[in-house]
């Protein structure tokens, strides 16, 4: 990854981790002096659709998006794992997503932070680079969807997702009711998965849920530098 | 084995083995009591934990889910008469379907009793409209609450004296197991779906308006009707002989548990059915996870009222009586806080409302920080009850500086802990409360010889009264909190000329 300007190369780093989990990661940040991280609640789908009807398929997940500088991810990655401990098993996975742009602000504070256990980890961990390229594809589809959405999904070769809600802001002004404006119920959901099975799943969903079914649903992916489980070796 | 399975039955283990614990050291070391009685105390704890795994699964798969799409699906209909009108038949509907309040409606001499329950209803309906057009019109919620208490302690004025214990009490009765996760959802699907910045700030409060709405009626009645003196059926400790004594015990009380659940329940699955249909929310897989979900609350709650009504209801009394009566009576005192402290856990709505607040508050407000809170508040309340019932402090010394400390507070902390605080006095007493600490204020009254009316009743009041101090007093640390670290980050306040350079990166995708 280069860049024109000789800044630091900055990526969005996301964490998908058990909720009851999330604390570790947020210690972790609040140790590294971690300036811009954000929490959001979201529920893993299940993987068998009888246990999901049973009540104990789906958990909850957090999802934290972090912005920080790039040799500042394994020291976060290795931070978390050692919090995590014999409880890592399956708590989560993170990945890093480039950016293409920032404002200078921001810019500025990520490069004067001082990362008060940086000079422990001067024995530079080799991260294992995961030879298979993967993408994340995000959709956005109308609310009470993600159930069968995430069916056809995994048919289509997705390992799993995870479900946040949300609300649609359009080109439209939002309805206002009594000084209230009222939004459409949205469900954001996010698949990581191999490049090669990223064709066929979009495939398969955008011909399902696309923005002509019911579900209305806009289905992207974004490139990924790194895929990091949060197991402990 | 499966991840949320074990987190249930964690979750129903750490909550229900404090009390039986601390209850059974009491019974070797303080109180001895009959091996029969012990028995079908710890019956009664086992079924409590199971009744509450199956409670708590079924709540997060029916009751909140249900309840937020009633909250969402109403603020988007543009219709003020209908959201009025539904809010009020629904308050009215699962108040009187509500199984705590039938109870209430035996204790309390008015002839007949379907008037006290439909009065209650009324009231609660009316103070449910309340709280939607509140949030429609963006009325604070402090404002309202300053109101309605001012008005419902002066109806206290004119209320007969025994009454007053009563009626505060069914202020924290009626929001019972099935109505607070149902209403509590619905606030926080009304305000979901707004974009403003208070949005977050009025997703509670809506339990709080409802439990002013009983206490009020109740006032009301007794102001109205002048009842001779209310009478209270003392309960008898049942001899337990043998083991198959026992199970018998707990299996013929089964039937009339579920007949009380199934009505209760009932009246929302038929509310729902008319909601789908005119809707046409969810999807068949919803609908049938929120089908299992009822199923899971209907045995859930069928287990935990019959475990915590047979095996807990002797235990508190016995209890309460023994050490009353004994020269160590002012051990009471620190006892029950412990007891206090640790019961709160083992009331099924305060866990959907502590998940709840964790994820409106996006985890900054943790389940943890909460569950503190409010045995805390719970510890405070029972160590003023026993101290009121064994010196005889009539119960509005307390509550009026009570009240106006905690609404006065209402002006000082974040909104959003109003709420929340307000909201949690009704969530903590709930059927533990009136199985196990009424029965000890009730053997506490009896072994002290004072009055059941005026000194055992009231603990309810007080158990929803001390959360709202207590919560709100968090929010006021939190605040601060906030305040301190906004003034950090202030620092680090960069030229502002900068503010519009956006810097690019190079970006290769393959």
């Amino acid at each position: 990854m280069s860049n024109t300007t000789g800044s630091p190369a900055i990526k969005l780093l996301f964490f998908i981790i058990d909720w009851s989990k999330s604390k570790v990661v947020s210690k972790v940040f609040e140790q590294e002096n971690v300036q811009f991280y954000f929490f959001s609640k979201g529920k893993g789908t299940a993987n068998s659709e009888i246990l999901d009807l049973l009540g104990i398929g789906a958990s909850d997940k957090a999802m934290i998006l972090c912005l920080e500088q790039d040799f500042m991810v394994p020291m976060l990655l290795k931070g978390v794992r050692q919090k995590l401990g014999a409880q890592s098993a399956g708590a989560g996975i993170a990945f890093t997503v480039p950016l293409s742009a920032i404002n200078q602000p921001i810019l500025q504070i990520l490069k004067e932070t001082v990362h008060p256990n940086l000079i422990n980890s001067t024995d530079k961990e080799e991260e294992k680079m995961s030879e298979i390229k993967n993408d994340v594809i995000i959709s956005i589809i109308n609310q009470g969807y993600s159930d069968e959405f995430m069916t056809v999904a995994r048919e289509a070769g997705a390992r799993g997702g995870t479900v946040f809600s949300a609300r649609g802001l359009t080109n439209n002004k939002p309805v206002k009711f009594f000084g209230v404006s009222i939004q459409d119920e949205k469900e954001i959901i996010i698949i990581l998965t191999g490049r090669d099975k990223r064709t066929p799943i979009m495939q398969a969903l955008s011909k399902a849920y696309g923005i002509t079914s019911q579900a209305d649903g806009i289905i992207f992916s974004l490139p990924v530098d790194e895929v990091m489980s949060l197991n402990a070796e | 084995m499966n991840k949320i399975l074990q987190e249930k039955i964690m979750e129903a283990f750490s909550s229900v083995l404090p009390i039986t614990a601390i209850v059974l050291i009491v019974s070797v070391v303080l109180v001895p009591m009959h091996p029969g009685t012990i028995l079908m105390f710890l019956v009664g704890a086992v079924l409590l934990i199971i009744g509450m795994g199956f409670f708590s699964l079924g709540a997060d798969m029916a009751m909140m889910p249900m309840g937020e799409g009633i909250g969402i699906q109403l603020t988007k209909t543009p219709n003020l008469m209908l959201i009025l009108s539904v809010s009020f038949i629904m308050g009215l509907v699962i108040t009187i379907a509500e199984p705590d309040l039938q109870v209430l409606a035996t204790q309390v001499p008015i002839d007949p009793g379907m008037i006290l329950i439909l009065t209650v209803g009324v009231g609660v309906g009316l103070f449910l409209v309340m709280g939607m057009v509140r949030t429609l019109f963006k009325i604070p919620l402090g404002i309202l609450l300053v109101i309605f208490y001012i008005i419902t302690f002066g109806v206290t004025y004119f209320a007969p004296n025994n009454f007053i214990p009563v009626a505060f009490d069914s202020g924290g009765v009626t929001t019972g197991p099935i109505t607070v996760p149902f209403i509590l959802s619905m606030g926080v699907g009304v305000a979901s779906i707004r974009s403003d910045k208070h949005s977050q700030d009025d997703s509670f409060g809506l339990v709080s308006l409802c439990s002013v709405g009983p206490i009020l009626s109740v006032l009301l009645l007794g102001t109205l009707f002048r009842p001779a003196g209310a009478e209270v059926a003392i309960n008898t400790i049942p001899v337990v002989e043998t083991t198959r004594d026992v199970v018998k015990d707990f299996i013929v009380k089964i039937p009339h548990y579920f007949e009380e659940v199934i009505m209760a329940l009932g009246a929302l699955v038929a509310f729902f059915v008319v909601f789908q249909c005119i809707s046409r929310r969810y999807k068949r897989h919803q609908i049938v996870r929120i089908v299992v979900g009822f199923i899971y609350t209907l045995i859930g709650l069928v287990v935990f009222l019959t475990g915590v009504n047979v095996g807990f209801i002797p235990v508190g009394h016995l209890l309460g009586n023994d050490l009353a009566a004994s020269p160590l009576k002012w051990i009471l005192v620190p006892l029950s806080m412990i007891i206090g402290y640790f019961i709160v856990a083992a009331e099924p709505a305060v866990h959907v409302l502590n998940k709840q607040v964790e994820e409106i508050s996006a985890g900054a407000i943790s389940e943890k920080v909460m569950n503190r809170g409010l045995s805390i508040g719970m510890a405070m309340a029972l160590a003023i009850t026993m101290i009121r019932i064994l010196l005889g402090i009539p119960i509005m010394w307390i509550l009026i500086p009570g009240y106006a400390l905690a609404l006065s507070l209402t002006f000082f902390v974040p909104k959003i802990f109003t709420g929340i605080a307000f909201d949690s006095g009704g969530v903590c007493s709930g059927p533990m409360t009136s199985t196990f600490l009424l029965p000890l204020a009730m053997g506490v009254c009896t072994g002290a010889g004072r009055d059941l009316m005026t000194d055992a009743f009231g603990i309810v009041a007080m158990v929803a009264m001390a959360p709202l101090i207590v919560i709100q007093l968090m929010g006021l640390v939190y605040g601060r909190k906030m305040k301190i670290s906004a003034k950090q980050a202030g620092h680090e306040a960069i030229n502002a000329q900068d503010t519009g350079i956006i810097i690019e990166f190079e970006v290769s995708y393959e």
